[in-house]
Formats: C-alpha cells, sequence, structure tokens
C-alpha cells in the first residue's frame, strides 16, 4: 500500500554487529524490469530498491508524526488529516519501534541530534503473555514481585477451619463515610439498631441548648463482625461522641484507666500452656454505653437523625 | 444517664463498673496489675484479664467459667468467643506441644501499607555498621509517616523480641528524622518481610524457673553518651518479658552501665514474682539473674570498688537488697549465652541467628523447604526445636 511503512533488511556484507539490521522506509511503488519494491528511507531521504521487505500496511507513519517531520517533508502531500492532536500520535507509534531496538537507537543518534524535539518517555504497551509452556506451573515472578509474599507465608501446618479463620481477618468491605455507609442497606439498618439501642437504654436526653454551651459532634463506625469460623456475623455501626472536643475540669475529669500489660498476657498465656488451663475469651457488648456518667456532655445530633436539637448526657 | 464511645472518660466509666461487678462476686483485683482478676476456690482457680472491653479467661474450671460468664451475660450482654483465638491484634494457636501467639497479620497489614510488600527480605532488621545519631543526614520530609512506621513497630513488639532493638534506636529520632533512619526503618520491613509469621511459642513441658538476662551497652546513644540496657525472662522455656531501655543518665563505666541495667532488671524481676505471687504460682527454684559482667557482680555481691561507685544512687543498690533479702540469685554467663545482647547492639546475622534461636520463637508459617520435598524432615526438625528451644 502506498505509503506504508515497511523495513527493509540492510545488506549483510557492509553491516557490522552494532549496525542496523534494517532500514526504516515508506513504500512508493514497483519499478519496471527490476525484482524488488521502490522504497524511501525515512531518515536519509534515499530513494531506493531493496527485494527484503517486511510490511507494515497498516500503520502510515507519514500523517502520525507531523510534527518532527513537517519541516523536511512540506512538499509531501498529505494523505489524511487525523484528528488526534500529534503527542498523542507520538505515543502511538513507538510500540512498533520496540521490536527492534537497535535499530530505534541509532535513529536516534543519526537524526535527532537536535534537544529541541522531546523525546517522550517510552514506555512498552505490548501485552505481555506468559509462555504457553509454563502454563501449569504458578509462576509468580513473571508479572510481579521477585520475592512474593506467598514464599514467606504459608498455612500448611494449620487445620482448615483455622486457616478460615485466619483468612478471614483480610477481607473488611466496611465503609469509611456516612455517604459511603448509606448507599447500603446493610449498614442503614445498622445504625438504626445502634441508635434505638441508645435511645432505649436512655444514654441521652433531647434538650434545647444552652447558650454558653459549644456541644461535641459524633461520627459513625462500621465494623464486620465475624464469627469464630470466619463467617461474617453481623454489621455493626458504632456511633462515636468526639471526645477531643471536651475540655478538662468542665465536662471530664480523671481519664486513667488500667490496662492488662502484655507481659501479663504473655505470662497468663505461658502459664495455661503448662496447667493445661483453659483459655476462653470474652467480647462485651457495647461495653463503654455501660458506664455511668456524672458530667454533662452536650453533642449534636447524629447524621440521620432529624431533631434539631443537641443532645445532653447527664444530669 | 450513661456514657458513649468516644468521649474521654468512657473507658474510665466501663472499667469502674465492671470492677464493681467482678468485686462483688469474689474476685480479687491483683495488685501487681490492676487489670487481672483472680477467684481462688478449693476446687478452682480462674483468672480475668481485662483488656478494655476485651477479656481473656483462664482457668482450670469451666463450671466457674460458665458462671461468671452468666453473671456477666446478665449485667452487660457478653458475646462468648469461645477458645482464645484472636485478642487484640495478636493470633493465638493451641497445639499439643503448647500455645504459640503471633501478629501475622498486623505484620502483613503494616508490610502492605507502607508498600514493603515486594521487597527483597534479609537477614538481620539492623545493620551493625551503621549507628543512628541525631543530624546524620539530611532530613526526611515525611515525618508523619516515619512516626506511624515506629508506632506500628512499636505494637509489634508484642511478640517479636527480635525487632526491639531497633524500634528503640528508631523512636530516639521521631521529632528530627533523616534519610538514614528512614532507611533503617525500611531494612526492618525488610526483615519482616522475610518472617512475617514468627512468634512467641509457650511449650507445654516447660518448668516454672525464672530466669532473667540482662546486658548493657556503654554509651550506645552517641548523641547524649548514656548507655542502654537490654534485659529479657524466661518461665521456663516461654520468652515472657523483654526490655531495652536507654538508661537515665550517664555512666563512667562499663560496671556502672551493666550494674544500673542489672538493678532495672531486678525490679522487672521483682514485679514478676509480686504477679506470680498473686497468680498463686509458686517458683520451684529460686530466680536467677544472668549478668556477663564480672565487676558488675562483684559490686553486687559486696561494697567493694568504691572508687568507681561512690556516685551511684542509692536505689541502684537495690540489687544488692535483693540478694541479700534472698528472693534472687546472680550467676555470670558465657559469651555464647548472652541473650541480651540482641537487646543491646545489632548484631551480624550469624550471632542474631543463633540467639535468636535460644528465644525459643517459631514461626509457623513458614514454608517447607525445597517446595515441601523434605518436609518430613522439617517437622521432625520443628518438633526438636519446641523441645529444647532453650537449653
Amino acid at each position: 500500500m502506498f505509503g506504508c511503512l515497511c523495513y527493509a533488511s540492510s545488506l549483510q556484507v557492509h553491516r557490522t554487529k552494532l549496525h542496523p539490521r534494517a532500514r526504516k522506509s515508506i513504500f512508493l511503488g514497483y519499478k519496471s524490469s527490476y525484482k524488488g519494491f521502490t522504497l524511501l528511507d525515512m531518515h536519509s531521504r534515499d530513494i531506493f530498491i531493496s527485494r527484503h521487505v517486511i510490511f507494515h500496511e497498516h500503520i502510515l507513519p507519514y500523517p502520525s508524526n507531523p510534527d518532527s517531520i513537517t519541516s523536511q517533508w512540506e512538499y509531501f502531500p498529505s494523505p489524511h488529516t487525523t484528528p488526534h492532536s500529534p503527542s498523542s500520535d507520538v505515543v502511538h507509534v513507538p510500540p512498533l519501534i520496540i521490536d527492534d531496538p537497535p535499530f530505534e537507537s541509532s535513529h536516534n543518534n543519526n537524526n535527532t541530534p537536535s534537544p529541541i524535539l522531546p523525546v517522550p518517555t517510552r514506555h512498552s504497551t505490548r501485552t505481555c503473555n506468559t509462555p504457553a509452556y509454563l502454563k501449569d506451573y504458578v509462576c509468580n515472578n513473571i508479572h510481579a514481585s521477585l520475592y512474593p509474599i506467598t514464599d514467606y507465608v504459608c498455612h500448611n501446618k494449620l487445620s482448615d477451619q483455622h486457616s478460615c479463620f485466619v483468612l478471614s481477618l483480610h477481607s473488611n468491605p466496611e465503609p469509611k463515610s456516612f455517604t459511603e455507609a448509606n448507599k447500603f442497606d446493610c449498614w442503614k439498618q445498622a445504625m438504626q439498631a445502634e441508635l434505638s439501642a441508645l435511645e432505649s437504654t436512655g444514654t441521652w436526653q433531647l434538650v434545647d441548648m444552652p447558650e454558653h454551651v459549644k456541644p461535641i459532634g459524633c461520627k459513625r463506625i462500621d465494623r464486620v463482625k465475624y464469627h469464630a469460623d470466619g463467617s461474617i456475623e453481623r454489621y455493626k455501626a458504632r456511633l462515636v461522641a468526639k471526645g477531643y472536643n471536651q475540655i478538662e475540669g468542665l465536662d471530664f475529669f480523671d481519664t486513667f484507666s488500667p490496662m492488662a500489660k502484655m507481659t501479663t498476657v504473655r505470662l497468663v498465656l505461658a502459664l495455661a500452656s503448662i496447667n493445661h488451663w483453659n483459655l476462653h475469651q470474652l467480647d462485651v457488648n457495647n461495653a463503654f454505653l455501660h458506664g455511668d456518667l456524672q458530667e454533662d456532655v452536650y453533642m449534636t445530633l447524629p447524621l440521620g437523625v432529624s431533631l434539631p436539637k443537641p443532645i445532653r448526657f447527664a444530669s | 444517664m450513661k456514657s458513649l464511645y468516644g468521649l474521654k472518660q468512657a473507658s474510665r466509666k466501663w472499667f469502674v463498673k465492671l470492677t464493681s461487678i467482678l468485686l462483688q462476686h469474689h474476685y480479687i483485683q491483683a495488685p501487681s496489675d490492676h487489670s487481672l482478676f483472680i477467684k481462688k476456690t478449693a476446687s478452682s482457680f480462674t483468672l480475668l484479664l481485662v483488656y478494655v472491653d476485651d477479656i481473656i479467661l483462664a482457668g482450670d474450671s469451666l463450671t466457674e467459667f460458665d458462671h461468671i460468664k452468666s453473671i456477666l451475660h446478665n449485667s452487660f450482654k457478653i458475646k462468648n468467643l469461645g477458645q482464645l483465638k484472636y485478642f487484640m491484634g495478636l493470633e493465638v494457636a493451641h497445639s499439643k506441644h503448647g500455645i504459640s501467639l503471633w501478629q501475622r497479620k498486623y505484620c502483613l497489614d503494616l508490610l502492605s501499607d507502607s508498600g514493603s510488600i515486594n521487597s527483597k527480605p534479609i537477614s538481620t532488621p539492623s545493620d551493625p555498621s551503621i549507628k543512628l545519631y541525631n543530624g546524620s543526614s539530611l532530613p526526611y520530609d515525611d515525618i508523619p509517616s516515619y512516626r506511624r512506621l515506629v508506632g506500628r513497630l512499636l505494637y509489634l513488639n508484642t511478640t517479636r523480641p527480635d525487632i526491639t532493638f531497633i524500634t528503640q534506636q528508631l523512636s530516639q529520632f521521631l521529632s528530627k528524622p533523616t534519610q538514614t533512619h528512614h532507611q533503617a526503618a525500611l531494612r526492618v520491613l525488610r526483615y519482616l518481610k522475610g518472617c512475617p509469621g514468627k512468634g512467641l511459642h509457650f511449650p507445654r513441658s516447660s518448668s516454672l524457673h525464672l530466669q532473667g538476662f540482662s546486658d548493657a551497652d556503654r554509651a550506645g546513644c552517641i548523641d547524649t553518651r548514656r548507655s542502654i540496657s537490654g534485659q529479657c525472662f524466661f518461665l521456663g522455656n516461654s520468652l515472657i518479658s523483654w526490655r531495652t531501655k536507654k538508661q537515665m543518665t550517664v555512666s563512667r563505666s562499663s560496671s556502672e552501665a551493666e550494674y544500673r541495667a542489672l538493678a532495672s532488671t531486678a525490679c522487672e524481676l521483682q514485679w514478676l514474682l509480686y504477679l506470680l505471687r498473686d497468680l498463686h504460682v509458686k517458683c520451684p527454684k529460686l530466680p536467677v539473674l544472668f549478668c556477663d559482667n564480672q565487676s558488675a557482680l562483684h559490686i553486687v555481691a559486696n561494697p567493694v570498688f568504691h572508687e568507681r561507685t561512690k556516685h551511684l544512687d542509692i536505689d541502684c543498690h537495690i540489687v544488692r537488697e535483693k540478694l541479700h533479702a534472698g528472693i534472687l540469685k546472680l550467676l555470670p554467663v558465657s559469651s555464647q549465652e548472652r541473650l541480651a545482647d540482641l537487646f543491646t547492639k545489632p548484631l551480624l546475622p550469624q550471632p542474631f541467628g543463633l540467639l535468636l534461636s535460644k528465644l525459643g520463637l517459631i514461626d509457623i508459617y513458614q514454608p517447607p523447604s525445597c517446595g515441601g520435598l523434605l518436609h518430613n524432615k522439617c517437622e521432625e526438625d520443628n518438633l526438636e526445636s519446641k523441645q529444647d528451644s532453650l537449653a
């Protein structure tokens, strides 16, 4: 096809190891009494005849990068004017050139010595296919890391049930904000349950806001709770107050609360192992909601509750 | 009116409520750890360990378990999670050889959050040729991420004594981290990548003998010339406590640094003894402290070296007092057995591996070597290492 890209093999006699194997050319036509194709070398602008040519008929190099060669090829009539911007086309061309790296490098050395033309960083867009003979094997090294995590973690020694539980620890599709959570019914129901639980235990009273008081805010935290075997138990929404706005001496006094020291935990586990004790784990539902509050704390209404009044906790 | 999550006083109010209920039902709050509640009757022994709203229940009587569970359920609505498996990010596994404890998920999350999940593993967490100090290179820009990383490493210390020393080093530079410090932190992540499932193992066949190891690195901190003390404690073969800490004052001699380290080790030992007493555990033998510095041992044994020790604080002589009271025994330790070295200095791969193997850590997630071809052999090795992890 006239004007298509082709590569004419250079003669073996004259080339050394580092010379290009082919000349990037454009097909012009046939010449009578010759057995070859008439080609136009894109770089040296020679017209020559060659018999060893590989054609890429779907590529018309001329209109694709007018920016770089327009000045030299003004007289050449442009067969197509593409609506693409030149820069995007420049990006489209390289995949073909990449097939022949030595050629490309020589092209850069010979024809673009001027620093005016920016050479875009080339990234191969070629799709990377695994060799067919490897399809029966697990090959982490081809696409990802040289050191995949599977080399360092293995669940072979765990029982089926326990490894199921362990793996379930990793999947947590938990929303991060109110708007995100409000899209799902399960989270909406969870929040409704939490709000009604708070109302039924008498956690707060709705009051008019006193003038001098600046209420603290609140937000919601969403968590998925799991059974011991790894299946999802329920969706849990939790309303939390933004306690960082509280003022010491006004709405809170002492905050210290002892926690188990890690050494104690380890010592208890070691003793349990030696003495063959039973070890059980309990989880208190809504633990913090059981504490009795003596101070007055004012809080704004949570999102999703429509009464426009602040909430007061204790009196 | 009730408390709500997020309020500053919420955890305190909750703990007060829980304590009052447990005390009503004849549980005794241990003075050595206020979150530990113990009930001992003629037939049963039960203990309750409270970590905010997570509770560990341990003991020999299942009927007492049911009893306390029903009491708690009537007061609060509790959820019985059955056998202890996952507690504050610690994964617990039970086998007939013992109980194992590790933070594999926490470690993997840390690796993937810091973008090191594909890094190349390395055999030691710290480089012995690099000494960290203030202003060692260009400042590191992303200070919050450095602090976050060190904070997460600190929690990983719950089951990883192997990174305790380097975590202590990294946390000295939280205010002004440099590129060098960041590089060192990344090296820890590369080390963790190699063994994310490593953790503690508490063998069932262990004795109840308490042993402590103490060591100091004199002037280990370049900026302040203070020494670093390290200590670790074993109950039988189970590693239960360890620590790396920069000392509060400058030491003039290595024996003084060792002596100060020994003093803080003795304090920890005393606390562990109180804890064991509260747990009604009787040690069969006198607890032993191992120290690798002869002159520190001499200072403890007799008031010698007046010239070198006249400026020592009175509270440093706690070791001598405890020794004379007959609650501990001091022994020298050979250079091969200096387990506390792990907590005071960066080590080369070979001694690091040797000392680490004596701590009795296991990695149950370690893939079988040679693609499982040597599976049976590995299994045997593992069993052996479990049995004689510490001679």
